[in-house]
C-alpha cells in the first residue's frame, strides 16, 4: 500500500527526517511512533504531499503521491479544526466534495457517519456550538467521509473520554475489517499494543525500531515466564530466580531452560495454573528504553 | 481545475451570505434611492439645492480702517461690511457674535497691503471667518470708488463671467447646468470610490478567510485534498466573483437610479463618462483586485492570528491609500507628475487610475504603461505570494522569518 524509501527532509540545520524507509501492507494497522519532534508529522506531511522531501521516494498504492492518490487517503492531522461558522453537515459535505465526491453522495455518507458517531442531532448545528469531544469526533468523521482506502490518523483519540475512544477504536477496527489500511500515530502505547500489527519507531528523524509488534516485543523480552498459581513448587529446574507480584510470579529462566520445560514441571507437580505466559515487556517500556538510551 | 472551481464556489456562497456583504451591497443603492426621493421632493428647487452645497454662506464682516482709504459710501455692501471706529468695539462685536469676522486695515495698508483678520473658534474657523472673495471685492470697490467710472469699477470687480460650452463628438454644443457638476464630477468620483471600496472589501474577506482557516487549524485538512496553489487560486477566483457581483449590482442600481433621475428632472445626458471608461475602470478593478487579493492572502497566511494578519495587511492597505492622501493634487491637476507617478506604481495604480478616470481623460500611453506595470506586478506577487503562502500556512504560532521566506523561494 505504501512504500517509503530513503526519505530525507531538513529544516535549517535540523534533520527532521534522516533516511527513513518503511512499507505498510494493505489491510494492516501500522503504528508510527516516536517522541515529540521525532519527525512523525514531517513524514506524514510528505506522504500527503503537503511538504516536499529533500530526497527519497514515496509510493502510495503503487504510484507516486498525486492528486488522485490524495483523494483515496483519509487524513486526520494532529493540528486540526473545522470551519467554526459552518453547519456541521455543510462542512463535512464540502470536505467530502474536495476529495472528489459528488456533493449529494458526500452529504449522504456524512449523515450516515454522524449517526454512527452519535452526532446526528448536531448535523445542522454550527461547528462552534459543539463541545470539544463532539468536535473531535466530527473531525474524525471529516477524515473518513470520502470512504478512503488508506487512513492516516495522527493522535485520533486525543482529548476523548474512554467511551468515545472505544467508539472510534471500534470504527477503525471495522474499517480494517473492510480491508482499509490504517496508519496510526499516537503516544498512547496501550492503544498501539491493542491495535497495531506492525510499528515504526522514529527518534531524531531516524528509524530505531521497525517490524511486527510481536517480533519487537519478543526481541526485547526477558527470558522469563509469568505464572499465576496457588502455590509455587520449590526447586523448579532451570529457574534462575523468582519475583513475586501480588498473586503472580515472574520466573527468570536460566539460558538453557525453556518455558515448555517449566510448564511440564508444573503439570508433573499437579499445580493448578491460573495463567502461564511468556513474559514480554510492555511497549511503553521498550519505547522508553530505546529512546531514553539514545539521549 | 474542478477543485479550484469548488473552492471558488464555496467562497462565493459563504461570503454572499455574510450580513456585512449583503448590507453593503444593498445600502449603497438604497442611499442613492433616498437621495433621489429627496431630490424629487425638493422638485424644481433641486438645482438651487445643489448650487447651495457648493456656495459659501453669507458672512457679516466688521472692519476698522486706520488707513482712511475706505471712508466712502458703498451701499452695495451695506449689511455685509460694518465699520467700527476702533478695534476694541470691533472685537466686542466679534465676541458678541454680531459679526463673523473683524478686518483691520493698518495705517500703512496702501504701502504694504497688510490686512489683519480676527475670527473666533481658532484654527481653520479663523482662517475662513472672512469670505476672501467678498473681502477682495469690498476692498477693490472702496479703493476705486470715485477714482474711475462705474463701468470700469464693475469690470475690475468682476473681470469675467465664465461661460463653459462643451462640444460633443459631432461638434454640437451642449448646455451646462448645475446638474453638469453631478454628471462631470460627483457621479464618476462616487463610482470610483465604490470600486475602491469593493476592491478592499473583497480582498479583506480573503484576508479574513485565510487567517480564519489558519487560526482554526483547517489548513492542513484542506491541503490534504488540494494544493496550496489551488486553494489560493480558488479563493481569489471566488472572492473576485463576489466583488464583481457587488459592482454589477451597484452599476445596475446606478443605471436604474439615473434613468429615474433623468425622467424626474428632465436632464438628458447627465453622465459624461463613456462605456469605454467604465470598461477600463472594470479592468483596473479586476487587476487591482488580483494584486491586493494575492497580497491579502499572503498576509493572512503569514499571521499567527487574525489580528496579526491584519497588521501585516495594513502595510499593503497603507500603500494603496496613498492616492487618497494625494487627492488634492489629483483634483487640481489630474495630470500632475505625482498623479502620473502613482498611476505607474502597481501598489497605487489601481486606486489612482480609478480616481483619475472618474474625473479626467487619461492619455492612452499612460494607461498602457500603467497596465503593463500592473500586470507585471500581479505576476510577481502571484509567483512570490504562492511560495510564501505555501511556506507560511503550516507555521502555527510562528510568523515566517525572512530566512523562512528566502527558503520558500529556493524550494520548488
Amino acid at each position: 500500500m505504501i512504500q517509503v524509501e530513503n526519505l530525507f527532509k531538513h529544516y535549517a540545520r535540523v534533520r527532521a527526517v534522516d533516511g527513513v524507509s518503511f512499507y505498510v501492507g494493505s489491510g494492516e494497522i501500522f503504528g508510527l511512533l516516536g517522541p515529540n519532534g521525532a519527525g512523525k508529522t514531517t513524514i506524514i506531511r510528505t506522504m500527503m504531499d503537503i511538504i516536499k522531501p529533500d530526497q527519497g521516494t514515496i509510493q502510495i498504492m503503487g504510484q507516486p503521491v498525486s492528486q488522485a492518490s490524495k483523494a483515496r487517503i483519509g487524513y486526520l492531522p494532529e493540528e486540526r479544526g473545522l470551519y467554526q461558522n459552518y453547519r456541521l453537515l455543510e462542512c463535512l459535505t464540502y470536505l467530502g466534495a474536495l476529495k472528489g465526491m459528488a456533493r449529494a453522495d458526500a452529504r449522504q455518507r456524512a449523515m450516515a457517519l454522524l449517526e454512527r458517531a452519535g452526532l446526528e442531532e448536531y448535523a445542522t448545528r454550527k461547528v462552534k456550538e459543539l463541545s470539544k469531544g463532539m468536535t473531535q469526533k466530527a473531525q474524525f468523521v471529516a477524515a473518513i467521509v470520502h470512504d478512503p482506502e488508506l487512513l492516516i490518523m495522527d493522535e485520533p483519540f486525543q482529548g476523548l473520554d474512554p467511551v468515545n475512544t472505544a467508539l472510534l477504536k471500534t470504527i477503525l477496527q471495522e474499517e480494517q475489517a473492510r480491508g482499509r489500511t490504517i496508519i496510526l500515530s499516537t503516544h498512547n502505547m496501550n492503544q498501539v499494543e491493542e491495535m497495531c500489527d506492525r510499528i515504526l519507531l522514529i527518534d531524531r528523524g531516524q528509524a530505531v525500531l521497525y517490524g511486527p509488534l510481536d517480533e519487537i516485543k519478543d526481541q526485547y523480552a526477558e527470558h522469563a515466564v509469568l505464572l499465576e498459581c496457588d502455590a509455587l513448587p520449590e526447586g523448579l529446574a532451570g529457574v534462575q530466580r523468582t519475583e513475586r507480584h501480588n498473586r503472580s510470579y515472574e520466573l527468570i529462566l536460566e539460558p538453557d531452560a525453556t518455558p515448555k520445560s517449566i510448564l511440564r514441571q508444573l503439570v508433573d507437580a499437579d499445580v493448578t495454573v491460573g495463567r502461564f505466559e511468556v513474559s514480554t515487556p510492555p511497549l511503553e517500556e521498550i519505547f522508553v528504553d530505546v529512546v531514553g538510551g539514545r539521549r | 481545475m474542478n477543485q479550484i472551481l469548488l473552492v471558488a464556489g464555496q467562497e462565493l456562497w459563504i461570503n454572499l451570505r455574510r450580513p456585512g456583504f449583503i448590507l453593503m451591497t444593498l445600502l449603497i443603492p438604497a442611499l442613492g434611492g433616498v437621495a433621489l426621493l429627496l431630490g424629487s421632493l425638493l422638485g424644481s428647487d433641486v438645482e438651487g439645492f445643489l448650487e447651495s452645497q457648493f456656495t459659501p454662506q453669507d458672512t457679516v464682516t466688521g472692519y476698522v480702517d486706520h488707513s482712511g482709504l475706505l471712508d466712502v459710501e458703498l451701499p452695495q455692501y451695506a449689511g455685509r461690511f460694518i465699520p467700527y471706529p476702533d478695534e476694541a468695539s470691533g472685537r466686542g462685536a466679534l465676541l458678541a457674535e454680531e459679526i463673523d469676522a473683524l478686518v483691520v486695515l493698518p495705517e500703512d495698508y496702501m504701502e504694504t497691503g497688510r490686512v489683519v483678520v480676527y475670527g473666533i473658534g481658532g484654527g481653520f474657523s479663523t482662517f475662513v471667518a472672512a469670505d476672501e472673495g467678498d473681502l477682495r471685492s469690498f476692498l477693490v470697490a472702496g479703493l476705486l470708488e470715485g477714482q474711475v467710472d462705474a463701468a470700469t469699477r464693475d469690470r475690475a470687480l468682476v473681470p469675467m463671467r465664465l461661460e463653459t460650452v462643451t462640444l460633443n463628438e459631432r461638434g454640437e454644443e451642449s448646455e451646462e447646468s448645475a446638474f453638469s457638476l453631478v454628471g462631470d464630477f460627483v457621479l464618476p468620483y462616487a463610482f470610483s470610490i465604490l470600486f475602491v471600496i469593493t476592491l478592499f472589501t473583497t480582498s479583506g474577506f480573503l484576508l479574513q478567510g485565510v487567517s480564519e482557516e489558519k487560526e482554526g487549524r483547517i489548513i492542513e485538512i484542506l491541503l490534504s485534498s488540494i494544493s496550496s496553489t489551488q486553494l489560493l487560486a480558488g479563493k481569489i477566483l471566488g472572492l473576485g466573483a463576489l466583488g464583481l457581483i457587488q459592482v454589477i449590482v451597484w452599476i445596475g442600481a446606478g443605471a436604474a437610479l439615473l434613468s429615474a433621475a433623468t425622467a424626474i428632472f428632465a436632464m438628458a445626458g447627465i453622465m459624461k463618462f463613456s462605456l469605454g471608461t467604465v470598461a477600463l475602470a472594470l479592468v483596473y478593478f479586476v487587476l487591482g483586485y488580483l494584486l491586493f487579493a494575492t497580497l491579502m492572502a499572503v498576509a493572512g497566511s503569514m499571521g499567527t492570528t487574525q489580528r496579526e494578519s491584519q497588521q501585516i495587511a495594513s502595510l499593503f492597505s497603507l500603500a494603496a491609500s496613498i492616492p487618497f492622501m494625494a487627492i488634492g493634487f489629483v483634483f487640481t491637476n489630474p495630470h500632475s507628475p505625482l498623479a502620473v507617478a502613482l498611476s505607474y506604481i502597481p501598489l497605487t495604480s489601481p486606486v489612482m487610475m480609478l480616481l483619475r478616470l472618474g474625473i479626467s481623460e487619461v492619455p492612452p500611453a499612460e494607461i498602457a504603461i500603467s497596465l503593463v506595470l500592473l500586470v507585471a506586478g500581479i505576476a510577481l506577487s502571484l509567483w512570490a505570494g504562492a511560495k510564501i503562502f505555501r511556506a507560511s500556512l503550516l507555521m502555527y504560532g510562528k510568523r515566517p522569518s525572512l530566512r523562512d521566506m528566502a527558503r520558500a523561494f529556493s524550494q520548488a
